[in-house]
């Protein structure tokens, strides 16, 4: 079958089973005060109003047109128990019957009209219906006669039933749209997030300042700090804009549009930059190394990381970075006379480095390596491949 | 994503959205039904109208009535399907005074056991706030309405044994339509928020085999924002150096949360993104995939995993609190021959809460086309083993529709 039929079958039967389900309440509610409670009547309508409210119950689960057979057999045996009286039928059990004519077996019915077929077989039932309520309802609780009051308790829940199954393929269509729009704005946000991502070495710098803010910026000269962050703040925005990532205020720390880019003219950037922070860093080995871009990136903000750490732990004010390069790897020493550090007791202050250099560097199939005692400085070993 | 940092970047959560799909349709259902009580009580009042004790009271019912009705109907025409918090209790409150009135009309004796008119029209018009307001606020309206007319009803003495069956009818009357109608307009909101995150969802088939994720695509470019006006706001001396404490603490947080946004990000399936994105399914579905393999499984067997897990978290009772009933583990692939290209990717679907029996049978369709499998039973819960085969050669690109 249809998935969508199925649906809207499901939710009919849902709904035909709670309407079905409170008018039986009602009715066992109406019928249990004292006018009718405790007489033959009401003793003999128990046992189908029992049988009916299991019927009821099950209609989600087994075949519906035979519950609701079922259920309305019930339901009629339930009015004529009530109405088998001599005289004029009391106004307790009238209104008791109401509830099951007029709205609980209307309501249940509201599952059948998914065909023709179906709709035929509605209308006939409330036929039967309206002329059972004839009979059985001697006092209406509204001003209009029962038949005509099941008439249109039967016509209204045609309505009810007839908006919720038509509403159902109208909404799937819908949902389907939507379905399309979010494909496409999935794609879009795929395509979005690589270039975010994509301007890695941007972020590093970005984090290497929120995280210098993040300790109040104490220890940096404010204007360093301010110019720090105007550069990044312009770099923000420009990535926001999807306007192109090399033009800059004043340049410093641009990811160039190359794929291969020497490490001289950025390293001297790290350097400016620590400078200006107070911590003096001087430099050995390499000055030209050529590494792919990504890798490069991952290098750089490494050093940096490693750099910051010592401005921030080491209570030092220089440090010595030393660069080596074989045919396969190329590796940065960065070297403090600080305060040093057990690596085993590496506390949540330095778990920092681990997580962004380690991580970064991983990302690029790199690797580095701290070792420090108390006292005796630092020295972390960082390589990356070629 | 933290809370605070919630707040900081001012995100809200996916899949309220479309929430009101098709409900305009049913309105109109309930304007018709709410139309015809008021065509009967009108004819009733009419009726009752030489005998009531205050008729002045029920026409100003009535008054208060149909200007509440209407008021709210061309609000929320105006509004697109919203009513604000403040207008809703506005509209209770009106609602609730033309029920009063009515029961003030006929207080005391001798009219006292007169049936409710306006009253009864009001409770069901709580009804026109269906599509806009959250079914619980209009079930404890309801709830609040019928505790009303009964406590009228008991301190005029009409809550007498003789008339006690006509009492119940009016109050069951009142209180089960309105409840009636929003449990069928809650199932049909359920069944279209389930369409709907089903469908947002079987997107996610069609993902590279690692991706971000639209919610997380979101949140990097949300956290870009919140460093760059942070930035900006340092740079052009707008906050002062060196930094407060607050504004220090949230430089924190926001470095922490852009750092392991940057490095775990990528270690995202299709699968962990389609359940993500969908409460239902995230309520039901567990996924355990260190290896990330679920990427290389193609599109069309994504899609067949995907709908089998729809329709196993379909048959789950639903949970809100607690681990999901399900969980689905995902293992390193493996050759599955000496000289094949293909991989045999293990998967195991390990089911709490269903007896074989219980299962539909469209899941076993599905399975079927995600690779060979058997089910194991043991202590009462149900594990499929599947093996999907899955081409080596490097993951799959994704594919567009």
């Amino acid at each position: 079958m249809d998935p969508t039929m199925l649906k809207r079958d499901r939710l009919l039967r849902r709904t035909a089973r709670a309407t079905a389900g409170a008018g039986l309440l009602v009715a066992f509610l109406v019928a249990s005060t004292p006018e009718t409670v405790g007489t033959v009547q009401y003793w003999g309508a128990l046992p189908f109003m029992i049988v009916a409210g299991a019927l009821v119950f099950r209609l989600e689960s087994v075949r519906p047109t035979l519950i609701i057979l079922g259920v309305c057999l019930m339901e009629f045996a339930i009015a004529f128990t009530l109405a088998a009286v001599p005289g004029p039928v009391p106004a307790s059990s009238s209104l008791a019957i109401t509830a099951l004519l007029v709205a609980s077996m209307p309501g249940l019915s509201i599952s059948l009209l998914v065909s023709r077929a179906g709709y035929i077989a509605y209308w006939a039932l409330a036929i039967i219906a309206a002329a059972v309520a004839t009979v059985t309802i001697h006092s209406s609780p509204v001003w209009l006669p029962p038949t005509l009051l099941c008439l249109l308790g039967w016509g209204v829940m045609n309505v009810a039933g007839y908006l919720l199954a038509s509403s159902i393929p109208i909404v799937l269509r819908q949902v389907d749209d939507i379905g399309a729009a979010h494909q496409a704005e999935r794609q879009a946000s795929e395509l979005e997030s690589q270039r975010r991502r994509s301007a890695r070495l941007l972020h590093d710098t970005v984090l290497a300042t929120i995280t210098l803010l993040a300790h109040s910026g104490v220890g940096v000269s404010a204007e360093a700090l301010r110019s720090q962050a105007r550069n990044d703040a312009h770099l923000l925005r420009q990535l926001r804009l999807g306007e192109p990532l090399y033009s800059l205020p004043d340049a410093q720390y641009a990811p160039e549009p190359v794929e291969e880019s020497t490490i001289g003219t950025t390293l001297e950037s790290v350097r400016e930059r620590f400078q200006q922070l107070a911590l003096d860093v001087q430099w050995h080995g390499t000055t030209r190394v050529l590494l792919p871009q990504r890798v490069l990136d991952a290098f750089l903000f490494s050093i940096s990381e490693c750099l910051e750490n010592v401005r921030r732990h080491a209570g030092v004010s220089n440090a010595h970075v030393t660069i080596t390069e074989d045919d396969s790897k190329v590796r940065a020493m960065i070297t403090d006379a600080g305060r040093g550090f057990a690596p085993a007791e590496i506390g949540e202050q330095r778990l920092g480095l681990k997580e962004s250099v380690i991580g970064r560097l991983a990302e690029v199939g790199g690797n580095a390596r701290v070792f420090s005692a108390p006292g005796a400085g630092t020295t972390v070993l960082l390589e990356v491949p070629r | 994503m933290t809370a605070p940092l919630a707040a900081l970047t001012g995100r809200r959560p996916l899949g309220r959205r479309h929430a009101g799909l098709g409900a305009r349709r049913l309105w109109w259902g309930v304007i018709v039904l709410v139309a015809i009580q008021m065509v009967f009580d009108v004819g009733q009042s009419l009726g009752d109208v030489d005998r009531i004790n205050r008729p002045v009271l029920v026409v100003t019912a009535w008054a208060v009535l149909i200007v509440a009705d209407v008021a709210v109907m061309l609000v929320t025409r105006a509004l697109g399907d919203h009513l604000p918090n403040w207008m809703f209790g506005l509209f209770v409150g009106a609602l609730a005074t033309s029920l009063v009135l009515d029961l003030a009309a006929s207080w005391g004796p001798p009219t006292q056991d007169l049936a409710l008119s306006a009253g009864r029209t009001a409770t069901l018009s709580l009804l026109l706030a269906l599509p806009t307001r959250p079914a619980l606020e209009l079930v404890l309206a309801t709830l609040g309405f019928t505790f009303i007319t009964t406590l009228s009803m008991a301190l005029d003495g009409v809550l007498a044994l003789e008339t006690l069956h006509s009492s119940v009818f009016t109050l069951s009357q009142m209180c089960f339509t309105v409840l009636v109608a929003i449990i069928a307009m809650s199932s049909f909101r359920d069944l279209v928020r389930r369409e709907i995150e089903h469908a947002r969802t079987r997107t996610a088939v069609f993902a590279p085999r690692l991706t971000l994720g639209i919610d997380q695509s979101e949140q990097l470019a949300r956290l870009d924002l919140a460093a760059e006006s942070l930035l900006a706001a340092v740079a052009e001396g707008r906050v002062q150096l060196p930094l407060n404490e607050d504004i220090a603490r949230r430089a924190g947080t926001l470095a922490s949360e852009l750092r392991s946004h940057l490095l775990e990000s990528r270690s995202r399936t299709w699968l962990d993104l389609a359940i993500e994105e969908s409460e239902l399914l995230a309520a039901a579905v567990r996924v355990e995939d260190p290896s990330t393999s679920a990427g290389l499984l193609g599109p069309r067997q994504r899609g067949a995993l995907l709908s089998a897990l729809w329709l196993i978290a379909d048959q789950q009772p639903p949970r809100r609190l607690g681990t999901p009933a399900t969980l689905v583990r995902i293992h390193r692939p493996a050759r599955s021959g000496a000289t094949s290209a293909a991989l045999a990717l293990p998967i195991v679907i390990q089911l709490s809460q269903h007896r074989r029996s219980g299962l539909d049978a469209g899941i076993w369709e599905h399975i079927g086309k995600v690779g060979d499998y058997r089910e194991v039973h043991e202590q009462g819960a149900v594990r499929i083993e599947v093996r999907a085969i899955v081409p080596s050669g490097g993951p799959r690109r994704g594919v567009a529709r």
